[in-house]
């Protein structure tokens, strides 16, 4: 009877230590009806078959998120790329529900020793290949902060878009970093998602010199809505034009309206009709994860 | 002293899967950032900007095995000698990398997909993290070419 009570301590710890070790992946999507899908993987992955292979299958493992670490990393890739008709998620069966060239994973995973020192790392294009070849993204190396995490991850998503660097050249056109990282401090720092941004609150798709020259524009809105990609603008927001804006309902002398901005040239209207001669306060708030508008992707 | 050993046993067993959950939020991990080093040497210097190949030349590829050695007669320029690394089989995306031992450094992978409407068509690239160049697989025409490209243009951190 006792070894039956000591042998059942043991496995209930052995069982409560596998549970602990793996932390529970939230089931998220940030635009379900979108058919290209971007699949943030946190729960580690085998790659074979991949131009990544130099010598043999590659075993990924986790993130070494918690749940709480990777919804926060959901949240800020899908604002970033919330413009789009493109289907952020965690939930594997939509990866492969999703068309073979409309479809990148995004692997976030401790392990990369297999390539080396980097944040991460993807193919150009590589998101209509139809071959299943993911992007990386190290969180080990990312020092498991769920900013830059984040960053990394819609960066290397962007790759798998077509997308390049933005990069910085002085007046003779001469590059002086492969990678634009911004300006500015606190909550209004800024830098490009393709550029770098680890320590800039606010990133933005941008249109700026990308890495091959001086003179070589890249619009990154343009670039992920081509054509071969299939993605598109979103166009289920609130009203673009004065004349069809919808009236909001107050309840309780107050009203909350959200919308998407789709687009760098897009303006949003709003109907408000104020029921009383009051004093009247109007809060225009980005999407946010948390103080300081931390992982907005708008200046407000 | 029995009960003690289990004690400390399970203890063990606690703190081991305390540790291997837990992690540090270290916002001041310095991220590694690396410059692209666009001065790495050429592989494929003697070799033309365009080659000609017909892929289902290649389709025994697919047949091959892990380990396995081979000769891949690319065109007559230049033949791809290697072993076989990884695979995959994927009914609609079947792939094959090879790991180059007359270009070293270099792998080839090559696949073949298809589309829901049974249509087939072949992807591939020639790379080598060590050097500047590389060849993918393109298709002009329904004709098949290896087209050099930079590494950069291919791969992006």
């Amino acid at each position: 009877m006792k070894n039956l009570i000591r042998s059942s301590c043991l496995v209930g710890l052995l069982c409560t230590s596998a549970l602990v070790a793996t932390s529970q992946v939230p089931i998220l999507e940030s635009y379900p009806s979108a058919t290209p899908t971007i699949y943030l993987d946190f729960d580690g992955q085998t790659v074979s078959g991949t131009s990544w292979n130099v010598s043999g299958p590659i075993y990924c493992g986790a993130s070494g998120l918690s749940t709480a670490q990777m919804t926060e990393v959901f949240n800020r890739v899908s604002e970033d790329y919330r413009p789009f008709t493109v289907n952020i998620t965690t939930d594997s069966t939509k990866y492969w529900s999703a068309p073979a060239n409309k479809r990148m994973r995004v692997v976030i995973t401790v392990t990369s020793d297999w390539y080396g020192s980097a944040g991460g790392v993807a193919f150009v294009n590589s998101f209509t290949w139809g071959d299943n070849t993911p992007c990386f993204v190290f969180s080990a190396l990312l020092g498991y902060n769920t900013k830059n995490i984040s960053e990394a991850s819609s960066h290397e998503a962007g790759h798998t878009l077509g997308l390049r660097h933005q990069s910085v050249y002085n007046s003779s056109c001469v590059k002086t970093s492969e990678y634009n990282s911004g300006i500015g401090t606190g909550e209004i720092s800024w830098a490009p998602i393709m550029g770098v941004g680890y320590s800039r609150n606010l990133t933005t798709w941008y249109n700026g010199p990308n890495s091959i020259s001086c003179s070589t524009i890249q619009k990154d809105l343009d670039v992920i809505t081509s054509a071969a990609n299939g993605i598109t603008y979103r166009s289920d927001f609130s009203s673009n034009a004065f004349n069809t804006a919808v009236n909001e309902t107050f309840s309780n002398d107050q009203f909350t309206a959200n919308s998407i901005l789709v687009k760098n040239t897009y303006q949003n209207y709003f109907k408000i009709t104020v029921p009383s001669l009051k004093l009247f306060q109007l809060s225009a708030v980005p999407f946010n994860v948390g103080s300081g508008n931390a992982g907005a992707t708008l200046d407000l | 002293m029995r009960n003690l050993s289990i004690a400390v046993l399970s203890a063990c067993c606690l703190f081991c899967a305390l540790c291997s959950f837990a992690q540090t939020n270290r916002s001041s991990t310095k991220v590694p950032i690396n410059e692209p080093d666009y001065n790495k040497p050429k592989l494929f210097a003697d070799l033309p900007d365009q080659l000609e190949f017909n892929p289902v030349n290649l389709s025994n590829l697919f047949m091959l095995k892990v380990g396995q050695s081979v000769d891949v007669p690319i065109s007559s320029d230049f033949n791809f000698s290697g072993q076989v690394v990884s695979k995959s089989d994927d009914p609609k995306s079947v792939s094959v990398v090879i790991r180059s031992t007359n270009r070293v450094g270099a792998r080839l992978v090559f696949t073949k997909i298809t589309d829901a409407d049974n249509t087939i068509k072949y992807i591939g690239r020639i790379i080598s993290l060590q050097h500047g160049d590389s060849y993918e697989i393109i298709s002009v025409n329904n004709q098949y070419y290896l087209k050099k490209k930079g590494l950069y243009d291919l791969i992006s951190e």
